[in-house]
C-alpha cells in the first residue's frame, strides 16, 4: 500500500498588492493617506496529491503561482481557501542558506536551521559533521558564513535541510545555483530521499530535472493547474505554451 | 477530508523509468522511517508548533545574538557596561557637583545608577526588538517557525545584558556600604516584572514596525520623555503630589520604586502612601492591557505579516 504524503485540495490565494503603500505614521495620521491595494489572485483551485518516495515536479512560466504554492505549503504563507494535508514534516529548501548569519561559523548556522526545522538542538549537534561532509566543507568550516562563496554556501544550506529527517521536502529551483558536480550531488540526493520513502516537490523550469527525477508533474498557468499527469506530457505541454505569447498581462 | 479515498494520480502511458517507479515500491521503512498521520498544513503563527522547539529556537536566538554583539569588539562585554556607567558618571557629577539637588536626596548614586540600569535594559529590549521582524525578513518569508521567537530573543538578549550589569550594580551597592538585606532575594521578581513589560512593549512595537517604519524616530523621542517623567533621576516625593499619580501610571515607576524599597531602602514609605491606591491599581492595569494588547496584535498579525513585509 502505497500512501500519499500531501494532499492539495483547492487551494487558492489572493494577495492585497498596495498600489498606493503607507508605510509611515507620518503619512498616515499627518497627510492622512489610506492604503490603496488591487487583488492579484495567484493560485486558484489548485489540486493535487504526492504519494511517499515519489517527487513531483511543478512547472509554469513566471508569475504563474509556483512560489506562492509552495510558500503555502512551507507555511509562510496562509492560503484564502482550500486545504493542504501533509503526512510527517516538510523542509523548505526556496532559497538555499535563508536564515544563515553571515557573521557565524558553519556551525552555529546549521544548528540553527536544524533546529528551526524541527530537530532538537542536541540532535542537530550530533548530525553536524555528517552534514558539513556532505556540502564539503569540513576545510572550511571555521569561516565566517560570509567569506564563504555563494556556492558554499547554497551547498551548505542544501545539506542541512536534507539532513533534518524532513518527510517532504520542497525544492525550488535549487539545481540553477550550483556547478556540475553539485547537480549530480543534488540528483544523487532526490534518488536517495525517494528510495527512503520520502517526497519532494521540485519546482523547476528545467525540462530535464523534471523527466529526470519525477513521475508526475503539474503545470501552473495564471494560478491554476493547466496539466495535470506524467512529467513527458506535462513538459511537452509547458513548452507548447512557452512557444506561445503571454495570455493576459498580469 | 484526509479519510476520503483517494485517487491515484493519472499517470501517461509512456516511459519506462516511470513505469519502474510504480511497480519497484521504495523501501517505505528504510532508515527507521515510520509513517505520520495526515495533518492540515499549519500556516504561520505568532506561537504554533510544539513547546520544545519554541523553547530551543528562542534561547538559540538569543545566545547567538548575544554572542554576535561582542565578538569583534576588543573589550567585548565592557562596552555595554561602560555605556551607561558614563551615563551614570555624568549625572551624578551634574546632579551633586553643578545642580547639587542629589545632596538632599538619601543614597543618591546608589539609587541613580540601580534606576539607570533598570532603564536601560528596557530601552535595549525595547529598541532592538522594534526593528526585528522586519530585519529578519528573509527568515519570516521562507521558514515556518513561531513569530514571536523574533522579537522575543532580542529581549533576552538585552536581558543577558542586564543581568550582567546588575552584577556590577550589586558590587557597586556593597562597595557603598548598602546593606545587603533579606529582600534582596527579591530582586528576581523585579526583573521578572520588568522584563514582562519590556517584552510586551517590544513586541508591540516589532508589529507596528512593519507598518510604521517611521517608528524608530517618534520611539526615540518618547524614551527620551519615559526617562525624564520616570524617577530616574529623581525621587517619587520630589514630585509634587498633583503629578504623582500620572507618573505612577507609567508602570516603569512602581518597578523602580518597588527595586528602591527591596534593595536600598527598606524604611521608605510604601508606593501606596505616596501616591494612594487608585494610581498603582491603574498602573497595573496598564501594564496588563499593554501585554494584551500587545499579544492579540502580534498574533492576529502574524499569519500575515510575510506578505505584508
Amino acid at each position: 500500500m502505497i500512501h500519499n504524503a500531501l494532499e492539495v485540495e483547492n487551494l487558492s490565494k489572493t494577495f492585497r498588492i498596495p498600489t498606493n503603500r503607507v508605510a509611515t505614521l507620518r503619512e498616515r495620521f499627518v497627510e492622512r493617506k489610506g492604503m490603496e491595494y488591487r487583488n492579484l489572485k495567484v493560485l486558484d483551485q489548485v489540486s493535487f496529491e504526492l504519494r511517499e518516495g515519489e517527487f513531483l515536479g511543478v512547472t509554469g512560466r513566471n508569475g504563474s503561482g509556483k512560489s506562492t504554492l509552495l510558500k503555502i505549503l512551507a507555511g509562510t504563507y496562509r492560503a484564502d481557501s482550500g486545504t493542504a494535508y501533509a503526512a510527517g514534516r516538510i523542509a523548505p529548501i526556496i532559497e538555499l542558506g535563508v536564515g544563515f548569519n553571515a557573521e557565524l561559523p558553519a556551525f552555529d548556522n546549521v544548528v540553527m536551521n536544524a533546529v528551526m526545522m524541527g530537530l532538537t538542538p542536541t540532535e542537530a549537534r550530533r548530525r553536524y559533521p555528517k552534514i558539513i561532509e556532505f556540502a564539503e566543507l569540513v576545510d572550511f568550516q571555521h569561516l565566517k558564513l560570509r567569506n564563504y562563496s555563494s556556492g558554499m554556501r547554497a551547498r551548505l544550506g542544501f545539506a542541512v535541510m536534507t539532513h533534518v529527517e524532513a518527510d517532504i521536502l520542497l525544492f525550488d529551483e535549487v539545481l540553477a545555483v550550483g556547478d556540475a558536480r553539485f547537480k549530480e550531488k543534488c540528483s544523487e540526493t532526490f534518488e536517495r530521499l525517494k528510495s527512503e520513502g520520502r517526497a519532494g516537490i521540485l519546482v523547476t523550469h528545467s525540462i530535464g530535472e523534471v523527466v529526470r527525477h519525477c513521475a508526475t508533474a503539474i503545470l501552473l498557468e495564471d494560478g491554476k493547474v493547466h496539466t495535470r499527469g506524467a512529467s513527458a506530457e506535462v513538459v511537452a505541454e509547458y513548452q507548447r505554451l512557452q512557444s506561445q505569447p503571454a495570455s493576459a498581462p498580469v | 477530508m484526509s479519510s476520503q479515498p483517494l485517487t491515484r494520480v493519472v499517470t501517461g502511458a509512456d516511459g519506462v523509468s516511470r513505469e519502474q517507479e510504480f511497480t519497484n515500491p521504495p523501501a517505505r521503512q528504510g532508515g527507521g522511517r515510520r509513517r505520520k498521520p495526515m495533518q492540515p498544513i499549519e500556516g504561520p503563527s505568532a506561537f504554533g508548533g510544539d513547546r520544545r522547539r519554541f523553547m530551543s529556537l528562542l534561547w538559540i536566538t538569543a545566545v547567538q545574538d548575544y554572542r554576535l554583539m561582542y565578538r569583534n569588539s576588543l573589550l567585548g562585554y565592557v562596552w555595554t557596561l561602560l555605556r551607561p556607567l558614563l551615563f551614570f558618571a555624568v549625572l551624578y557629577l551634574v546632579f551633586t557637583r553643578v545642580i547639587r539637588f542629589g545632596n538632599a536626596v538619601p543614597d543618591y548614586a546608589v539609587l541613580l545608577l540601580m534606576n539607570i540600569m533598570l532603564f536601560q535594559f528596557f530601552i535595549d529590549a525595547s529598541s532592538s526588538a522594534m526593528g526585528s521582524v522586519v530585519r529578519g525578513e528573509p527568515l519570516v518569508r521562507k521558514m515556518h517557525f513561531p513569530r514571536i521567537v523574533i522579537p522575543l530573543a532580542n529581549v533576552i538578549t538585552a536581558f543577558m545584558t542586564s543581568l550582567m550589569n546588575f552584577v556590577v550594580v550589586i558590587g557597586f551597592f556593597l562597595a557603598s556600604g548598602v546593606e545587603p538585606i533579606a529582600t534582596w532575594l527579591l530582586l528576581p521578581v523585579i526583573m521578572a516584572t520588568l522584563f514582562v513589560f519590556s517584552a510586551s512593549v517590544a513586541i508591540l512595537l516589532s508589529t507596528a514596525y512593519v507598518w510604521f517604519r517611521d517608528l524608530d524616530h517618534i520611539w526615540g523621542v518618547l524614551t527620551r520623555v519615559l526617562f525624564y517623567t520616570t524617577p530616574i533621576l529623581f525621587p517619587l516625593e520630589f514630585v509634587p503630589e498633583s503629578f504623582r499619580w500620572i507618573i505612577t501610571l507609567n508602570p516603569l515607576t512602581p518597578i523602580l520604586y518597588e527595586a528602591r524599597v527591596l534593595l536600598v531602602q527598606p524604611d521608605a514609605p510604601s508606593l501606596t502612601e505616596l501616591v494612594g491606591v487608585a494610581p498603582v491599581i491603574g498602573s497595573v492595569i496598564v501594564g496588563i492591557g499593554l501585554l494584551v494588547g500587545a499579544l492579540s496584535l502580534f498574533i492576529r498579525q502574524a499569519p500575515r505579516v510575510a506578505e505584508a513585509l
